[in-house]
């Protein structure tokens, strides 16, 4: 995925995690905003992880001729 | 590293080869499987938590979750990931999935030879955290207009049904053994994933990719019985259908059909 897209999944993330926050203080659940600041960061970590990995693909005509 | 005494023939052993070779140095299956799971586990926690005095029919979300979550797995996987685009999306998932993990696990040898072949199957990590993305509208419109509970089970189960089918999509292509054999579900997804990677029945035939309740519903399965019997067919070929059409070509793409007489599906790999 290119590095433009992923920073508009990272805005987004951003902004599900202000509802989150919101929704919480609304709920009463203050005690679980620990849990959602954490959850938000492993989330953007999975978005960005891993990322160098995702080389070009590989078809069977192309793995043949190398 | 390959597997030793692999039944595999050589194009699949040296397109296995060439992939790996191009995977990055530092790539590591523990480390992806952790992105995948352990957050994945972290989200479905983190939502649970918030559940308050859950009614009856609001567990009800859950099997509706579920089994709509398979139907778009089924549809996704039947319609796009066989199906041949010329271009964008639809390209690049025929390639990845087509093109390239049927050609690195086959019917013969559908197993990774260590953790590094793990990429092949598990999602990119940045799956999860668009799917939580993408469910995060509806959960709040059905929190708003159902009841909290519901939303929060919407997004519990969301997840739950993506790392259900992670899960047993890696397991459908770890070595045999005494659990994989044995556990229900289990052994059921790894025989129906198994017969679905013959390069001869993969278009069209055991499309639900690990779980066959939506294969049983439209017929493509390779099985001739009942709901239960599908869900809990374990290992057993005794069930399979005679007249299996053997078409390595796309369904619509072909002129006529033609009909073959039946070779049974393989049974899940036993080395």
């Amino acid at each position: 995925m290119p590095a433009s897209k992923k920073l508009v999944f990272s805005a987004l993330l951003l902004i599900a995690g202000v509802i989150g926050y919101l929704i919480e203080i609304k709920t009463g659940r203050e005690d679980l905003l620990g849990h959602l600041g954490a959850l938000v960061v492993l989330l953007m970590v999975g978005l960005w992880a891993l990322s160098p990995v995702d080389r070009e693909e590989l078809t069977p005509a192309k793995a043949r001729r190398e | 590293m390959e597997i030793h005494n692999s039944p595999m023939n050589e194009r699949q052993r040296r397109y296995r080869e060439v992939y790996r070779s191009r995977t990055s140095g530092w790539y590591n299956g523990y480390v992806h499987a952790f992105l995948i799971f352990g957050t994945g586990l972290y989200a479905i926690f983190f939502f649970t938590m918030n559940l308050s005095e859950v009614l009856w029919w609001e567990w009800l979300t859950i099997p509706v979750v579920f089994l709509g979550g398979q139907w778009v797995e089924y549809y996704t996987h039947r319609f796009l990931l066989h199906r041949p685009k010329k271009s964008g999306m639809g390209r690049l998932l025929y390639v990845r999935h087509t093109l390239m993990h049927h050609q690195f696990f086959t019917a013969e040898e559908p197993r990774y030879a260590n953790h590094r072949d793990w990429r092949v199957t598990l999602f990119p990590p940045f799956t999860l955290t668009i799917a939580t993305l993408m469910m995060l509208p509806s959960a709040l419109v059905a929190g708003w207009v159902i009841s909290g509970n519901v939303g929060w089970l919407l997004m519990a189960s969301t997840i739950g049904t993506y790392l259900f089918y992670e899960v047993l999509h890696f397991l459908c292509h770890v070595g045999d053994n005494w659990f994989v054999r044995h556990c229900p579900i289990v052994n059921t997804a790894r025989r129906h994933h198994t017969a679905h990677h013959n390069h001869s029945i993969m278009m069209e035939t055991n499309m639900s990719i690990v779980f066959p309740f939506w294969d049983w519903v439209y017929g493509t399965s390779d099985l001739d019985r009942g709901l239960i019997g599908h869900l809990f067919n374990g290992y057993s070929t005794k069930h399979i259908k005679k007249d299996l059409r053997q078409t390595a070509k796309t369904p619509h793409l072909l002129p006529h059909v033609s009909k073959a007489s039946s070779k049974p599906g393989p049974e899940p790999a036993n080395r």
